[in-house]
């Protein structure tokens, strides 16, 4: 399989035909090249390797007509030779071409006895020299009959240094034609083109196209003049590479089981605890930006439940110019790329005022590494949309393995406790599966949230980071006005805004604060706030208090964190789907801020 | 050249060990069936494949992506609704560019066998890879003449010969239309759809290939399939081994494990990352143990198939057996091995050697045992001191 592409218009043709190819590179990666017709002559440029390899070596070429190709070997090897375009031997048209003639033997036969030589040895290079041979002035009318010889699948586009116009030909191989300003485009599939216009022709099996000055000409397989409607693809770049998931967000959301299983094994807990957790320290003091602070805050009570350590949790931007309290800190730097400037900056500040400083980051090598004592890797995979899922999930998990490895330092855990926390981190790739497996349920009643002009969420100890990372989310990818809270904090002021409109997210867990949380649940709804609650399997009484329910698996409190924030991911997923907001790209934001 | 690799199936006979994988992500010597078809495929030079993905698709594509990783590229199409093995091959129409390859990917095969097929096929509109079995009547034979199908029969009559499909066919782009037809009028299966083509004239070529060939299709099999595989283990120690275990024969152990003193290992055995193996756990020839797996002392596994995360507590006796991802069992736990009829989708199957397949997250209290043959559903609660046998369905609970 390979990627062509032709381009006859305004602009120079070479840079455009040559972006066009990395858009296509999907469709192949071995060899590439390109020709072009610059002041009346033939051009052309071709390499073994990737387009970037094509790019690196590509002299100057002028000229506003061109055809382009990149080749995927299955069989026969990659090389120069190999490489399309193919030439006739005057060097006069050049032919890039996708798919197989199955007769090329006979007729490369047939063309050796005429005197032709071969440089090659595709399947291709006959049909150059057989248009060469056909050639009387009219380009079109010699590809059409140089195509009434051959057999097989095949899409093409042509070029010829005397004739101002591309020849383009289809047959059970994919091609389109993307009309723009002034200019016209031939090529394998839509993205290749996407970035100037989104304006295609779907041409069928044995049409024959031109483009000339004067625009574009489509002859059907019986050789009659036919028009075919213009159609407007709406698509955007990245789809080829979202592996069946409409956006990236979702794909990431949904990779967390085996995220999840990745990122406990990249996280050795085998053995005893790391030599960079044994030393004196008399805290913790956890520094972050966004996402990653609210990992942070559910990991204070992750820390303070299992190891019993006094945390602190900070904003990277605020740590830099907090006061200099007495005490002796261990620093965790939590950022996803590494790269966050606010965190990268207060590692050093760390580093100045003498701290033993550990980073949970996704990223090998980043800046954030270069700069702290230890590292512990989150491995949950590359993350392409903004709003961070998988990696949320992984930077909570570190802190078990954080807090595991802080208990057996500071002897306050034994081979017990901690044998019981290794074996619930044993069952979390499950649970998330089960969790995702109430996308179904999520999505109908995310509709809740579709007219909404402001949202609340509450939760209470560990899950109080959750409210504020569900908040987050929502606001993030739905640009719906969305507020986390300590459940016990809507008393003392946001309660004044709830109203019939104001859906309220409540985390109801049960655990040692589920009765005070059905409490601050009854004083929503008494006025009149719609209320969605997430609860575990087990929480039948849940559906008294609330308007809806999301129910997840079960696990241990401490364990939940993780579980519920799959359900918001998901929930600001679907919310932000529903009012047709750009969800992988929210306005505004970039992925990681290296700005301070 | 590309592959049409069919994965939407959940694999009914394979059940319980299904409830959240598909059967092609089941791991054998703790490599998902499915990579096995992508490694052969990349070995015999195809590098594009389309896999159709239905039944719990996030599985796949979370593992396999855009298939950088293997050196070659991989493209999804979903089969919304599992019709049968053509409309599944209907689902990459538009996607392929030329002839093709359709495997199963369920199917464990020698790559020297596909590039025998790809070769002595290069001609061939549509054909078919059969291979010689010793008990053809389990899967229905191939009657060939010259190197043409002549019948297939399902019906059990030993004499007529011992091909047997291996339901890995090449295409062209062509096939789509009559896929389509037939599809119409009810043909839905891929042995189907060949013998209409032939009660239509146009029988497809056959070419029988050397070489092993499986499809696991019932939870005990994975035992043999696993037998078969570890047959290429290398040793290859990572993690910690104390000095004080014994390994002989070639062993694996993943990253991250730790095999504790007086372990007593004999290969080949695939241990894998990040394991807690120890003391004194004797583990026997032709056993695989998958990720993150807690043994605890005094254990005995012998020839069986341990999943990802699942913890055995001491002196259990585990033989013949195939436990799924996430299973807890207390101590002193033990599966009698014997002959056996098992119960299936489709009736019962005699089973020569078995101990028991438990599924995944469920509980067993200690004290249990089980009689050959058992099989404990996924997500069960076994309170101590039971004796199981026969099907426990999943979410059970024994008390």
């Amino acid at each position: 399989m390979c990627g062509i592409i032709g381009y006859r218009g305004q602009r120079t043709a070479a840079p455009l035909i040559v972006k066009g190819l990395q858009r296509l590179e999907y469709r192949g990666y071995d060899s590439a090249g390109v020709a072009v017709v610059e002041k009346g002559k033939l051009r052309f440029h071709k390499r073994k390797g990737s387009i970037q390899d094509l790019i690196i070596s590509m002299p100057e070429l002028g000229g506003f007509r061109g055809i382009g190709h990149t080749r995927w070997a299955t069989h026969g090897v990659p090389s120069e030779d190999n490489a399309h375009p193919h030439m006739d031997r005057s060097g006069s048209i050049a032919v890039v071409h996708n798919g197989i003639i199955e007769n090329y033997i006979d007729i490369r036969e047939e063309l050796v006895k005429e005197g032709v030589k071969f440089r090659s040895e595709t399947d291709t290079e006959v049909i150059p020299h057989l248009i060469a041979k056909y050639y009387d002035g009219s380009l079109k009318d010699a590809v059409e009959r140089a195509l009434k010889g051959l057999h097989g699948s095949f899409a093409l586009a042509v070029i010829h240094s005397d004739e101002d116009v591309v020849v383009g030909a289809r047959m059970d191989s994919p091609l389109i034609m993307a009309v723009g300003d002034g200019e016209v485009f031939l090529a394998s599939d839509m993205p290749a083109v996407l970035e100037h216009t989104n304006r295609v022709v779907y041409l069928q099996n044995g049409d024959i196209v031109t483009i000339d000055p004067d625009g574009y000409r489509i002859w059907d397989g019986k050789g009659e003049e036919v028009h075919r409607e213009e159609d407007v693809v709406d698509l955007n770049l990245e789809d080829a590479e979202k592996g069946g998931y409409s956006h990236f967000m979702l794909k990431e959301i949904f990779e967390q089981p085996y995220a999840v299983h990745k990122s406990l094994l990249g996280m050795p807990i085998n053995g005893g605890p790391g030599r960079a957790y044994t030393g004196r320290y008399d805290s913790v003091k956890i520094v972050a930006c966004g996402t990653s602070y609210h990992a942070g805050l559910v990991g204070k009570y992750i820390i303070g439940e299992l190891s019993k350590m006094p945390v602190q949790v900070e904003m990277a931007s605020e740590y830099r110019y907090s006061p200099h309290p007495k005490g002796n800190p261990l620093v965790i730097l939590v950022t996803q790329s590494g790269e966050t400037a606010d965190t990268v900056a207060a590692a050093r500040e760390a580093r100045l005022r003498g701290r033993r400083t550990i980073a949970i980051t996704n990223v090998v090598g980043s800046s954030i590494t270069r700069e702290v004592d230890h590292v512990v890797y989150t491995r949950a995979g590359i993350e392409i949309g903004v709003a961070a899922s998988k990696t949320f999930t992984a930077q909570v998990l570190a802190f078990y393995i954080v807090a595991l490895n802080l208990g057996m330092a500071g002897k306050t855990m034994n081979a017990d406790d901690v044998r019981e926390v290794k074996q619930h981190l044993r069952t979390l790739p499950r649970l998330v599966q089960k969790t995702l497996d109430t996308a179904p349920d999520i999505e109908k009643k995310a509709k809740m949230f579709k007219d909404a002009s402001s949202a609340f969420f509450i939760g209470r100890n560990i899950h109080y980071p959750l409210a504020l990372e569900g908040a987050l989310k929502m606001k993030e990818i739905s640009y719906l006005h969305a507020e986390g809270y300590p459940s016990g904090e809507l008393k003392h002021g946001p309660l004044a805004l709830i109203t019939t409109e104001t859906p309220v997210v409540a985390i109801a867990i049960r655990d040692h604060t589920y009765e005070k949380i059905l409490g601050n649940m009854g004083e929503v709804s008494a006025r009149g706030g719609p209320i969605l609650a997430i609860g575990d399997e087990r929480n039948h009484d849940l559906a008294k208090y609330s308007d809806e329910v999301l129910y997840m698996p079960y696990a241990p409190p401490i364990f939940s964190p993780i579980l519920v924030g799959v359900v918001l991911q998901l929930l600001a997923y679907y919310v932000a789907r529903d009012r047709g907001c750009e969800i992988d790209k929210p306005r505004n934001l970039a992925k990681s801020v290296t700005v301070e | 050249m590309e592959a049409v690799i069919l994965a939407a199936g959940e694999g009914l006979r394979m059940r319980p060990l299904t409830t959240s994988m598909p059967k092609v992500m089941l791991k054998v010597a703790n490599k998902p069936i499915l990579e096995y078809a992508v490694e052969a495929l990349r070995q015999v030079g195809i590098r594009d494949m389309i896999m159709v993905v239905g039944y719990k698709k996030e599985n796949i594509m979370s593992y396999f992506q855009d298939g950088k990783k293997w050196d070659v590229r991989i493209r999804y199409a979903t089969e919304k609704k599992q019709l049968g093995t053509t409309h599944a091959v209907a689902q990459a129409e538009g996607m392929v560019d030329g002839p093709f390859l359709v495997y199963p990917g369920d199917n464990i095969i020698d790559p020297e066998a596909l590039s025998l097929f790809l070769e002595k096929t290069e001609k061939m509109e549509s054909a078919l890879l059969v291979v010689q079995s010793a008990r053809p009547a389990k899967y229905g034979m191939v009657i060939t003449s010259g190197d043409r199908i002549s019948g297939i029969r399902r019906d059990v009559e030993p004499k007529i010969g011992n091909l047997i499909s291996t339901g890995i066919y090449r295409f062209t782009p062509k096939i789509f239309k009559s896929i389509k037809a037939e599809g119409k009028r009810g043909v839905h299966a891929l042995t189907d759809f060949t013998m209409a083509r032939m009660e239509k004239g146009q029988p497809m070529g056959a070419v029988v290939a050397p070489g092993r060939w499986m499809d696991a299709v019932h939870p005990w099999d994975l035992i043999a399939a696993c037998e078969s595989a570890l047959a290429k283990v290398e040793t290859k120690l990572q993690g910690t081994v104390s000095q004080k275990a014994t390994i002989r024969g070639p062993v694996s152990i993943g990253e991250g494990a730790l095999i504790r003193e007086g372990c007593y290992i004999q290969g080949p055995v695939i241990i894998g990352r990040g394991c807690e193996i120890g003391p004194h756990v004797v583990i026997t020839p032709a056993t695989a143990i998958g990720d993150n797996v807690r043994i605890d002392p005094y254990v005995k596994i012998e020839q069986s198939v341990i999943m990802d995360d699942v913890a055995i507590g001491p002196f259990s006796s585990i033989n013949h057996s195939v436990i799924a991802p996430g299973v807890v069992i207390e101590g002193h736990f033990s599966t009698v091995v014997g002959s056996c009829d098992v119960r299936s989708v489709h009736g019962y199957q005699k089973v020569e050697m078995m101990g028991a397949v438990i599924g995944e997250d469920t509980h067993i209290g200690a004290q249990t045992a089980t009689l050959p043959g058992a099989i404990v559903g996924a997500n069960c609660s076994v309170e101590p001191f039971h004796r199981l046998s026969g099907n426990i369905q999943n979410g059970s609970k024994v008390v």
